[in-house]
């Protein structure tokens, strides 16, 4: 791998493997700190890089255990990663929806922070990020049928707590 | 179109849909939101989430950090036979000036005069051995104090007879042994 081929496959990553990594670490700094590293050990490795199939897949796995590596040898401060009001300003709803959205926001921030983490990275790489089946088990190194049951239990517990919230009209 | 939308909610929450599904299931909770808040705050903090990213200035540090490495890796030293050959030619210009440059150094040190004629320089010289001796008259008479010592010598000498005291007692006691 020569630097063009880093810029051209490797750099344009950076952003999902960012957000993948505040999944983890739930720190905009640190995760920043994770992909800069996964980065340099990615092009320390190029040589390598005929031996892997998938490189996103490959870079997403380095990330995942290197946040991983850091939630294990600290105690990370966890911080909020999301503005508390959603920038609101472009929408034409009415301030009552919108200030029900941002509600509703809420509420799946802190469902999402609940599930399990199988089942929190499965639908960040499906719902977030828009991968098929075949490449969150490519990155999670797992079979599919996990990923599929994963994703199966994740969508259920959101549907569940949304809609039990909603009928008791909190 | 209600009944669309049902059906694709139903197979998003079952975990069945396919990325085209779910992408169309975005566009009509888009449009029908009135009815299920929930649904279209779920894919607003998706979107949301994608925003998060990096700035240009990360690929700036990225780079700025693999590059030197890429440098030190194939190291180019010119180390050819001109090289060597050069050298030694600038070795000896070097020397040769550094040799003219003493050279001149010592000439100018010897030509110089201080005074403009002998009476005076010799004036200035008498003046200055004068002084010098002057400064060991000093000296010496400081050095003759310290023959004083020699005269306390000669007073410790008395104490030399102790000695031969010493001696008697010897005796002395030698014939208290016998005595005994």
């Amino acid at each position: 791998m020569d630097i063009n081929r880093f810029k051209a496959e490797v750099l344009p990553l950076k952003n999902k493997l960012f957000r993948f990594s505040i999944r983890f670490v739930r720190d905009e700094d640190l995760a920043k700190d994770v992909v800069q590293e996964c980065m340099i050990k990615v092009w320390e490795k190029r040589d390598e890089m005929h031996l892997v199939l998938n490189i996103e897949a490959w870079c997403m796995q380095l990330v995942r255990n290197r946040s991983l590596d850091q939630l294990r040898s600290k105690h990370v401060k966890k911080t909020e990663v999301f503005e508390p009001a959603f920038d609101t300003r472009k929408e034409r709803d009415t301030p009552h929806l919108v200030a029900e959205r941002g509600d509703v926001m809420e509420r799946i921030m802190k469902l999402m922070e609940e599930l399990p983490d199988r089942q929190r990275e499965v639908m960040h790489l499906r719902d977030i990020e828009g991968y098929t089946y075949k490449e969150i088990a490519d990155t999670l190194d797992v079979d599919i049928n996990l990923v599929k049951t994963n994703l199966f239990r994740a969508r259920r517990k959101l549907k569940e707590s949304l809609i039990k919230v909603d009928a008791y009209g909190i | 179109m209600e009944s669309k939308y049902k059906e694709l909610l139903e197979r998003f929450w079952e975990g069945k849909s396919t990325l085209a599904e779910e992408q169309e299931l975005r566009g009509l909770a888009q449009q029908s939101c009135q009815q299920y808040p929930e649904l279209k705050g779920l894919f607003h903090y998706f979107d949301k989430e994608k925003e998060q990213s990096l700035g240009d200035d990360f690929d700036a540090e990225v780079l700025a950090q693999i590059t030197p490495n890429e440098k030190s890796a194939t190291p180019v030293i010119p180390m050819n036979q001109r090289f060597w050959q050069w050298s030694r030619v600038a070795a000896a210009i070097v020397a040769l000036v550094a040799a003219g440059f003493f050279y001149q150094q010592q000439q100018q040190y010897a030509v110089e005069d201080t005074f403009e004629s002998p009476e005076m320089a010799y004036k200035v010289l008498k003046e200055q051995l004068l002084m010098v001796s002057h400064y060991m008259n000093k000296g010496n008479e400081t050095i003759e104090q310290l023959n004083h010592l020699n005269k306390a010598q000669e007073g410790l000498k008395p104490l030399g007879q102790m000695q031969k005291a010493g001696v008697s007692m010897h005796i002395l006691s030698e014939m208290n042994l016998n005595y005994n």
